[in-house]
């Protein structure tokens, strides 16, 4: 059996990353076609759906920038968090708590509201401090116990999601429909996030998004505390030794992820939905740590993989529709793609060499 | 398995041309030439980086060598792992012990091995077995015993026992007494020559000059990766030893101003400190450093030194003492707290604890200022805003020029340099500022001559600006090089304050080593 | 509402607490074994999914649970080769490589569910595995109906517990899978391949998170598409922690979250003042709360999550 020796190289070039990057956004495609054909259905016609439902058509182009809008938040709060090597596995949780808040501040005004331009930036602040509030227990668990934050977050996540559940079919439920439905009542036109895109659903989230990405390079590489967030990341000793506090950076770290998380969660309720459902756990979280992945977890890295997994999402849709499959073949797929990415990506970070 | 069917006449091992060179640039082994002879101690004598402990690990089979040739017992020898140097009969006893601390001595010992009941460990045959062996040469050991409980002489005998429990013909012993007190060298050297008398073939690996004298039969010097000489031990003698030994040409250190009684600038009362086991490894130490000398602090790893050091840095809280930086009381503090007041630090372990090999050169170089100005805008003079790039870049430029830092440019990550590049990282990050106090730990471990050298003359101008250096340092002729006075540790306690007349290898070596002690020990 | 507890209803208790323990305690034992080679699985979750879907459909197409359980180990088997080969030979980070597992197991589990299921519409259900009551012993009031009146694979949870103890504690294997987690180099200087250990430490992992699932899939009766499993790998591996690696403490770790699960359920039939979704979440508030009062002196295997690199040469 042949031996193989994987060492670090010494000095990874961006250009090697962003060859293997590339590789991993032009394979997740093939694995969609590839699963297809493997169920026996016509590739041709798949790949002219794929591509309607990405960037073929004005709404399938929509979709695709709608799907990413709230990973893309997500995903910068990972990537931050990641960068410190603090795993936040609970981004869904944060983001269904920051949609509760926010469900909670609307609900307050439903009979009275107050302007959109007090309305919409109260409910995604409230949604941005719901997440980082969420994520602070863990924060405080692994910064003062070192408990391993994966256990945690995730243990959080179904904590918020059993409040969703059981707030959708209680205080928040909509008691003016007959019948009754786990949902809240539909949020007022105040609340609704401006559209930018005449004609589609593309609101002002997207601007948000990418806005808050460039101001995320920003802080993660040229202030003081992001570039202590990578430090502590790298090398904690080290770290600690030149005088940075690690156990305040790893709390940053996740409750920075944390607010980042709950805020899209605000964007996607007040974007798309329009109110509280139980489908708000939606997994976007989990997927999130595969975008951020894909970004090669920097800010900017994020913005063309959130969008690039937002056309994945909304392409595999018309793909479904188009074929007549089930939605659980885009889960497939995903699951397929995301461990031939971490495959992938070993690839720029060493060297595979014949022992 | 009966070894004894092997070629007898011969010697043990032969290498012959060995080479080995590590990324870096760094040739370890050059062109080496090693015989061992049946059933003689063998001592592999050369200080810090000459390349003995490398030589071994590729007798071990730790290692591939890049060239030469190795037999042994006759048989041509390419060992791939360490399994294979085991079943031809070479056991290796580390210097930092290869043991599971939560597992007995016998599921160390016997781990690896097939058990004789098939899947199940066999756990009381092999405790009989074991104890026989231990009873037989000397190394008593309690079998049941969890490794973690045992003194660390007592786990050196297991180190021991693992090979001769896998019928080592062959014993590589690197170091072993740098961890043992005085009396415990006294019974190892005895267990030594009981396993020479069974006819095992012994390589003691030291830079200690009395042992060597004390129970080799033969003796090879190794300096700075080449082969010195092989003489037997009877014709030599710890001068003539040492002089083969030390770079004769330890570059003149620049002008050394001579010491002026100055300030006290770091002062260190009844220091108690604990290590991470819970054990007192300090056991109230006083001494101070005085602005524009050199301290240099001797004695064999393992005797506080670590804890020393990282209390002063604030690395590790002490259980009681005192310790003051110009007057202020630093006790306890974090090291954020000690940086500010302008002491430096550079440590013994580069990539571990003083670099993020990750990081550039001009990220490494803020690491200790990257939320100050003029690195950090300000905003009220208080709150930092956003690095300065551009100043960070100017750094970065000068620091590469002015300390000769060669690299590919200063967006080179820290993993690209060298050990000695690394190190002139280290010291511009740490030397800018005029700090008013410096701790440095081995600076110049692995480090070709050119950067020793440097590195040497550094530590000298600091001191003639006016800074205080604390030295610990294994390299005793450098110790003796740089400093103006000499503490040496031992156990936990200092053991003797020298004065430059006093300096000498055999003095501070016999200090080192708990044999005496000085009337006025600090 | 006066709450009837008699010698039936403890009895139903004690067994509805085996049985939703069981897959998880599976799981859990499966993940001390790769934990204490130094190799954390996150996908356990994904594994349990996938040996789920797989027993539940040779169940339902062959009528042969023990077959579907068996299918169900292999798949687990399969998916831990996977996550070795990522986390071990390509010394990928633990987390995200067991992230993957993850999301392929609820991908895989989903797909599956889809091609062999959706055509069927309506309740699928399976017959669930026959309780095999002990003799004599499952007279013994009260817990004999339960305790000693169990189905095969809940008899063999226990029996597994005691192989895996005697594994770890008392066998060349164990040894070598303790040595490699907690002191790699050493192991690899006696000839030890840690990479061999570790893979098959890893595998085996996933086979017992593989039955666990398949187990989860025979005792409901019948498969939600997603969510069967509701975090309880997740769980497993906090149980891992919550045991201190071992695996004893793991195992009955799971109980007493089967039991707090069964809260939920118990006070929904009994009808009480706290909401119903409250007390869904106590099983994960208990493992917040219980990881915090463990936290000190909880020392994980010293080699956990890094990958093993020999040096030089």
């Amino acid at each position: 059996m042949a031996r193989f020796k994987v060492t670090a190289k010494l000095d990874v070039s961006r250009r090697s990353i962003l060859t293997i990057t590339l590789l991993a956004y032009a394979v997740s495609p093939l694995v969609v076609l590839g699963v297809l054909a493997a169920a026996g259905k016509s590739p041709l016609v798949a790949l002219d759906a794929l591509y309607r439902g990405t960037i073929g058509t004005t709404a399938g182009f929509a979709e695709s920038i709608v799907q990413g809008t709230p990973l893309m938040l997500l995903a910068l709060g990972l990537a931050i968090a990641f960068r410190g090597k603090v795993w936040n596995i609970g981004a869904e949780g944060q983001q269904v708590f920051g949609a509760i808040l926010v469900t909670w501040f609307v609900l307050l005004f439903l009979k009275d509201p107050l302007p959109a331009y007090v309305m919409i930036p109260v409910a995604l602040l409230l949604s941005f401090l719901g997440g980082a509030l969420f994520a602070t227990v863990p924060a405080l668990m692994k910064s003062r116990l070192g408990i391993n934050e994966i256990i945690t977050t995730i243990m959080m996540t179904y904590v918020a999601v059993e409040a969703l559940n059981w707030l959708v079919r209680g205080p928040f439920q909509d008691k003016t429909i007959p019948g009754s439905y786990p949902e809240s009542p539909i949020f007022p036109p105040q609340t609704v996030l401006p559209i930018i895109v005449h004609n589609t659903s593309v609101t002002i989230g997207i601007i948000i998004s990418i806005a808050l990405c460039i101001l995320g390079y920003y802080f993660l590489f040229k202030t003081p505390l992001g570039y202590s967030i990578r430090a502590v990341g790298f090398n904690p000793s080290a770290a600690r030794t030149s005088g940075i506090p690690v156990k305040r950076v790893i709390n940053s770290a996740m409750i920075l992820s944390g607010a980042f998380a709950g805020l899209g969660g605000g964007v996607y309720i007040l974007g798309v939905t329009h109110e509280l459902l139980p489908e708000q756990a939606s997994g976007i979280g989990y997927t999130a740590v595969v975008v951020s992945l894909l970004g090669n977890m920097h800010p900017l890295g994020v913005i063309f993989s959130s969008l690039f997994f937002g056309g994945l999402i909304s392409g595999m849709s018309s793909v479904e529709r188009a074929l007549q499959i089930p939605r659980t073949l885009s889960l497939l797929s995903q699951g397929i793609i995301i461990v031939l990415i971490l495959i992938i990506q070993v690839l720029a970070r060493y060297e595979i060499k014949r022992a | 398995m009966s070894k004894d069917t092997k070629n007898r006449s011969g010697p043990a091992v032969v290498m012959q041309g060995v080479t080995k060179k590590f990324p870096g640039g760094v040739v370890a082994n050059d062109a080496v030439d090693f015989e061992l002879q049946v059933g003689e101690i063998h001592g592999l004598l050369g200080e810090n980086g000459a390349g003995k402990t490398t030589l071994m690990n590729i007798l071990y089979g730790l290692y591939q060598p890049d060239g030469g040739t190795i037999r042994v017992f006759g048989q041509p020898a390419a060992f791939g792992s360490p399994a294979d140097a085991i079943r031809s009969g070479i056991g290796m006893v580390h210097q930092h012990f290869k043991l599971v601390s939560d597992m007995t001595v016998t599921e160390n010992v016997v781990l690896g091995l097939k058990s004789s009941k098939g899947f199940l460990t066999d756990t009381a045959s092999a405790d009989t077995r074991i104890s026989a062996l231990a009873e037989q040469h000397g190394l008593q050991v309690d079998p049941k015993a969890q490794i973690w409980q045992l003194a660390v002489g007592q786990r050196q005998r297991v180190e021991i026992l693992k090979a001769l429990y896998r019928d080592a013909r062959i014993l590589i012993l690197d170091e072993p007494t740098s961890v043992l007190a005085p009396s415990e060298v006294k019974d190892f050297f005895k267990s030594l020559r009981g396993l020479r008398e069974s006819g095992i073939s012994i390589v003691l690996i030291t830079h200690k000059l009395d042992e060597v004298m004390d129970v080799t039969d033969r003796v090879t010097v190794l300096r700075k990766g080449r082969k010195v000489a092989t003489l037997s031990t009877d014709s030599v003698n710890q001068e003539s030893l040492a002089h083969m030994m030390i770079d004769e040409a330890i570059p003149p250190v620049a002008n050394k101003v001579t010491a002026v009684a100055h300030d006290v600038v770091l002062e260190v009362r009844n220091l108690r400190v604990f290590d991470d086991r819970g054990i007192e490894a300090l056991k109230g130490i006083s001494l101070e450093v005085r602005k524009g000398e050199i301290l240099g602090i001797a004695g064999v790893s393992g005797n506080g030194q670590r804890e020393l050091v990282e209390a002063l840095v604030g690395l590790r809280k002490p259980a009681s003492g005192s310790i003051t930086v110009a007057g202020k009381d630093v006790t306890g503090r974090a090291p954020r707290d000690i940086i500010d007041l302008g002491v430096a630090y550079v440590p013994e372990n580069r990539t571990e604890d003083a670099s993020v090999a990750d990081f550039r050169i001009d990220e490494n170089l803020i690491l200790k200022d990257f939320n100050k100005a003029p690195v950090c805008g300000m905003v009220a003079s208080k709150i930092p805003t956003f690095l300065n790039d551009r100043e960070i870049r100017s750094r970065a430029e000068q620091a590469m020029t002015q300390f000769g830092i060669r690299a590919t440019g200063i967006s080179a990550k820290a993993r690209s340099l060298s050990g000695g590049n690394l190190q002139r990282l280290i010291l511009a990050r740490e030397l800018s500022g005029s700090p008013m106090l410096i701790v440095v730990s081995q600076p110049t471990r692995g480090l070709d001559v050119a950067a020793t050298e440097y590195v040497r003359n550094l530590l000298i101008q600091q001191r003639n600006r006016g800074a205080a250096v604390l030295l610990v340092d294994e390299d005793l002729a450098e110790l003796i090089a740089l400093s103006d006075r000499i503490t040496v540790m031992y156990k936990g306690e200092p053991v003797g304050l020298l004065e430059p007349k006093q300096f000498s290898s055999e003095e501070i070596g016999l200090l080192m080593t708990g044999a005496n002690r000085m009337a006025a020990a600090a | 509402m006066a709450m009837i507890v008699d010698a039936a209803s403890i009895s139903e208790l004690i067994a509805a607490i085996i049985a939703l323990s069981v897959p998880m305690a599976f799981a859990a034992l499966g993940e001390v074994i790769s934990e204490r080679a130094g190799v954390i699985n996150l996908g356990t979750e994904g594994v349990m999914l996938v040996g789920a879907i797989s027993a539940f459909s040779i169940s339902f197409f062959r009528h042969d649970n023990l077959f579907g359980v068996l299918v169900g180990a292999a798949c687990g088997a399969l998916m831990g080769l996977l996550l070795a080969f990522v986390s071990i030979s390509l010394k990928q980070d633990q987390v995200l490589s067991g992230l993957g597992i993850y999301f392929l197991g609820v991908g895989l589990s989903g797909f599956l569910y889809d091609i062999f299921f959706s055509q069927i519409g309506s309740t699928i259900r399976i017959t669930g595995l026959p309780e095999l009551p002990i003799p004599l012993l499952s007279q013994i009031p009260v817990i004999g109906d339960s305790l000693f009146s169990q189905d095969i694979i809940e008899y063999l949870a226990f029996v597994t517990l005691i192989l895996v103890i005697i594994l770890v504690g008392r066998t060349t294997f164990g040894l070598n899978i303790r040595a490699v987690g907690e002191n790699p180099s050493a192991a690899d200087t006696l000839g030890v391949s840690v990479t061999k250990i570790r893979y098959a430490a890893v595998i085996i992992g996933a086979t017992l998170a593989g039955v666990g699932g398949a187990y989860l899939a025979l005792s409901s009766h019948a498969f939600q598409a997603e969510n069967i499993t509701a975090g309880r790998g997740f769980i497993a591996v906090a149980m891992v922690y919550f045991g201190k690696w071992r695996p004893a403490r793991a195992f009955f770790g799971t109980f007493l979250f089967g039991a707090a699960y069964l809260l939920g359920a118990f006070f929904q039939v009994v009808g009480s003042i706290i909401p119903y979704y409250f007390l869904l979440m106590v099983p994960y508030i208990l493992t917040l709360v219980v990881l915090v009062g463990i936290a000190r002196g909880a020392r994980p295997p010293s080699a956990l999550g890094v990958p093993y690199n020999r040096e030089g040469g």
